[in-house]
């Protein structure tokens, strides 16, 4: 299952989020969420290198003003501002020079715009230090969408790997996967920054502000996708399945949604945030996984996932005279020739499975195995095992023994009474069994006593000691 | 009181039954011409015959759990008719034979062939039924078989029906050709005068009587032989039938107890722990006491569920050996079974399956597994929804139950945690309607989630 999927993009324009409807809102998985966005600013004095004919610290400053002021009217949307290198020079190696400039808040467009314009670039690039500190720049708040963008022309300065702190702290929940955006940064810092979050490497100003313009968009914007669970013969048929949205950083659940066919006869599309990648869990029997789902932004993605199912329907040849036997007799279900247990089913109980090879396993005495059992695209393939008899043991005194099957021509050991005295019952399938049993009081191996007992479907032997 | 004396009795019985063994002892005797011949001044057929009768005389007198029978071989068509199936189980086994023994003797004259091996093999079917009695068959000849059979190819077939074979060769000294034919059946005595024959006759007899016991240790992982009350089996090594079943059992003094077996023959034991533990192709030495010493150290796994349960169907625990597939055994909660140390994975069948790998299991002290008493869900819906209920844990869902279209109240036992329910209303088919209810369950408590 580990395929790589396609993902398609229909269409680039707007739809209506049925979120807006406040009837909708009510039953939906996901409120409307704060988006909290920091900006983390490089202001290190490598800034001062020129970009076409300016400083890149002034074509930041002046693109950067400009995304404030489209985003400074939008509800639902918090903005704030960290630096680090703008406080002490760069030959004193202040690895702790980061700032939080603004702090979120409400109509802070102004100031933000402001300190960026009193920027003075100096020091070295601080990264993880700074990621570290801008995780507690967040309100604690677990129903916002936090998203850090870094802006910067140059690698982590400090010796610390950038990529694994962002991932830690994606992992703690402390922001969303960030964007990062390189100003025209050569191919080796490239590589060094690209596994922090989304990349964006721009080659020159107008590159910069259409990287800023993809992030938010991405960042301000649901997005959709359709996921076709396909049957044996690819068409999208199968349904009623739960799907969950892992964050492919995070590991964190995002969305969990029934999948449905709606009215068309089509999969319903479900609204995800395309700020992350998601690992997808169809949470079939047994669960099938999708890896590494990117999304466009404001768009209809379309991934195919084959979850072809049949059914498994277990129970006995015939009634017991004991209702508790049937409880006892569970089967445990595993994919032909893997290990694990996929599921444990019931007598008398039907199953959902991906269509495949089981091998059974019901916990009958002696346990029943049945493998290469085959489950077909909708089809309930019914198995059936014997009913056990019932072998009644009464123990005049307590003691120490078992009960040995013949299988083939070798006895083995299939069961260990209990050391009590009085009346023990076990269920037994059909077959030839030697009950062994010593008094505890007796100091004589020769005392031992055997009972040769042959069980029939559903009838009932006695054995007494 | 009563019922105590009465118990005692009952094994008493059990043990004349099953324990104190017939030994039977069948006399090949050679009729061939050849023992006409004369030895020490006596004819080999008489001086065999007659030391023979006084003996069985004695022994049936002193030893009321032996008993005898006679087979002749070349006594009954002369040399001339190359007769080499000349052969006659001349008085059968039973008790009291001496008398019989003696007047066939006397009605029979050496004369023909001597088909040693085609007797020994009709000898297999003079042994009743028994598998209880200690059997043993002694050939007296002179030595010469005539009819070209080879005894060695009888050997192991001798072994598996636990016959014990002594050959007795009556008056010659041994030719290399001889001491080949009969090597291959172990023992053979070379009879050089009267007095001789009747005591290694006599010792030979006393072997086949002579106790030969066995004690079982049961070693714990200190080397110690303190393991006991485990079903043993002890099975016939070549047809691999099983003999005895027993209850492995400590004496008075703490001791494996002791076991009386036929030396003959090799046995196979089966220790029935879990897994068997076996040793095989085991020869006893006959008339000495044997230990038979295994390893099987065994722990202890106490299944616990904490705190009161309503009566429902007790929760089953699926034991493997670590890394295993098969199923080792399923042991229920509240109960306490023996393992042999080591480590096992344990898979818990509650609601959700609770895996625990590489348990280990030593000689002390017992290992105990705690789980909680599950709590209740009850899930009542307004409408028909499609639902399936997770488990939460490390941030990862895992599906406890599918229950597909839901209309009516329903309750299942879960352990207690964190769960998700996710559903949507059939009604609508939109997957934007999917709602989840995050709830704890806690033991014994039912927890009502209102869809």
């Amino acid at each position: 299952m580990r395929q790589k999927y396609l993902i398609f993009i229909l269409s680039l324009f707007t739809f209506h989020v049925t979120l807006s409807s406040s009837k909708c809102q009510a039953q939906t998985v996901t409120p409307v969420p704060v988006t909290r966005i920091l900006f983390l600013v490089d202001a290190s004095s490598s800034m001062m290198v020129s970009w076409g004919n300016e400083p890149r610290m002034t074509v930041a400053k002046r693109i950067l003003g400009e995304i404030i002021d489209t985003l400074k009217r939008k509800p639902n949307i918090e903005l704030g501002l960290r630096v680090y290198g703008s406080q002490t020079i760069s030959s004193m190696n202040d690895c702790f020079d980061t700032k939080l400039l603004v702090p979120f808040g409400a109509d802070n467009a102004g100031i933000i715009k402001q300190s960026l314009q009193n920027l003075d670039p100096k020091g070295i690039t601080p990264i993880s230090m700074s990621l570290e500190k801008a995780a507690d720049d967040f309100p604690k708040d677990i129903t916002s969408r936090n998203i850090l963008i870094l802006i910067t022309d140059g690698e982590e300065s400090c010796g610390t790997d950038p990529c694994a702190v962002s991932l830690a702290l994606q992992k703690s929940g402390a922001f969303l996967r960030p964007f990062i955006i390189g100003l025209n940064v050569d191919n080796k810092i490239v590589t060094d920054l690209q596994c922090m979050g989304a990349f964006f490497n721009a080659q020159d100003p107008v590159g910069f502000k259409m990287a800023m313009q993809q992030i938010l968009n991405a960042a301000l914007n649901p997005t959709f996708i359709q996921v076709n669970l396909l049957d044996i013969n690819k068409n999208p048929s199968e349904t009623d399945a739960v799907m969950s949205f892992y964050d492919n950083r995070s590991d964190v659940i995002r969305y969990n949604y029934m999948h449905t066919i709606n009215y068309k006869g089509i999969a319903d599309t479900v609204n995800l945030d395309p700020v992350s990648a998601y690992n997808l869990v169809v949470q079939t029997t047994p669960p099938v996984t999708v890896k590494d789902i990117e999304l466009a932004p404001k768009s209809i993605n379309k991934i195919d996932v084959p979850t072809p199912q049949g059914y498994l329907y277990i129970k006995l040849q015939g009634t017991t005279i004991n209702n508790n036997i049937n409880s006892k007799i569970k089967c445990l279900v595993r994919e032909n020739d893997k290990y694990g247990t996929v599921t444990v089913q019931e007598i008398n109980s039907t199953q959902k499975l991906i269509c495949g090879k089981y091998d059974l396993e019901f916990l009958t005495l002696p346990r029943t195995q049945l493998n290469n059992i085959d489950i077909a695209q909708s089809k309930t393939t019914t198995i059936e095992i014997p009913t056990p008899g019932v072998l009644t043991i009464q123990k005049s005194a307590p003691g120490y023994g078992g009960i040995l099957w013949l299988n083939g021509t070798e006895w083995k050991k299939i069961y260990t009474m209990n050391e009590f005295g009085g009346m023990e019952t076990v269920a037994l399938q059909p077959g030839t069994y030697k009950i062994i049993f010593r008094s505890k009081m007796t100091k004589k191996t020769t005392d031992t006593k055997e009972q040769l007992i042959n069980i029939t479907a559903g009838g009932t032997a006695s054995a007494k000691f | 009181m009563l019922k105590k004396i009465l118990l005692f009795v009952f094994i008493f019985l059990c043990v004349e039954k099953n324990f104190a063994q017939t030994s039977r002892v069948l006399i090949v005797l050679d009729g061939s011409g050849s023992m006409k011949q004369k030895f020490q001044q006596q004819v080999k057929f008489e001086l065999a015959g007659n030391i023979l009768v006084s003996f069985i005389d004695s022994m049936e007198r002193t030893n009321p759990k032996v008993e005898f029978a006679l087979r002749v071989l070349g006594h009954q068509s002369p040399k001339s008719q190359n007769n080499c199936k000349d052969t006659k189980l001349e008085v059968p086994f039973a008790k009291k034979n001496s008398e019989n023994i003696k007047s066939a003797l006397k009605r029979i004259t050496p004369q023909g062939q001597t088909p040693i091996t085609y007797a020994l093999e009709q000898s297999l079917n003079d042994f009743p039924k028994d598998s209880t009695a200690f059997n043993s068959i002694i050939l007296i000849t002179d030595g010469i078989e005539t009819c070209g059979g080879n005894p060695c190819d009888l050997a192991e077939l001798f072994q598996q029906k636990r016959i014990a074979l002594k050959p007795f060769i009556v008056g010659l000294g041994i030719t290399d050709s001889l001491k080949k034919f009969f090597n291959c059946l172990g023992t053979y005595y070379d009879v050089a005068d009267e007095n001789e024959f009747g005591g290694v006759l006599n010792a030979v007899i006393k072997q086949a009587l002579n106790k030969t016991t066995v004690q079982v240790n049961l070693l714990d992982g200190y080397g110690i032989p303190n393991e006991t009350n485990v079903e043993m089996s002890f099975l016939d090594h070549y047809s691999h039938k099983t003999l005895f079943n027993f209850v492995h059992t400590l004496d008075a003094n703490g001791n494996p107890d002791t076991l009386r077996l036929d030396p003959k023959g090799r046995y196979d034991l089966v220790v029935h722990t879990f897994p068997p533990v076996r040793k095989d192709n085991i020869e006893l030495l006959p008339g000495k006491h044997n230990m038979i010493a295994l390893d099987v150290p065994q722990g202890k796994l106490n299944l616990v569920i904490d705190g009161q349960t309503n009566n429902y169907t007790p929760v089953q625990c699926v034991v493997r050996k670590v890394n295993t597939q098969e199923i080792l055994y399923v042991q229920d909660f509240n109960t306490t079974r023996k393992y042999l140390a080591g480590d096992y994975d344990l898979e818990i069948l509650t609601l959700p399956r609770i895996n625990k790998y590489g348990v280990r299991l030593q000689q002390a002290p017992e290992t105990t597994i705690h789980i909680p008493v599950p709590g209740t869900v009850t899930l009542q819906p307004m409408q028909l929804v499609v639902a399936a209920l997770f488990v939460k844990e490390n941030n990862t869902l895992t599906k406890v139950y599918d229950f597909n279209a839901l209309k009516s109240n329903t309750s299942l036992q879960v352990q207690p945690g964190e769960y998700i329910l996710i559903f949507r209303p059939d009604k609508g088919k939109r997957a934007n309607l999917t709602q989840q209810k995050v709830f704890t369950v806690s033991s014994n408590k039912t927890t009502q989630v209102k869809l």
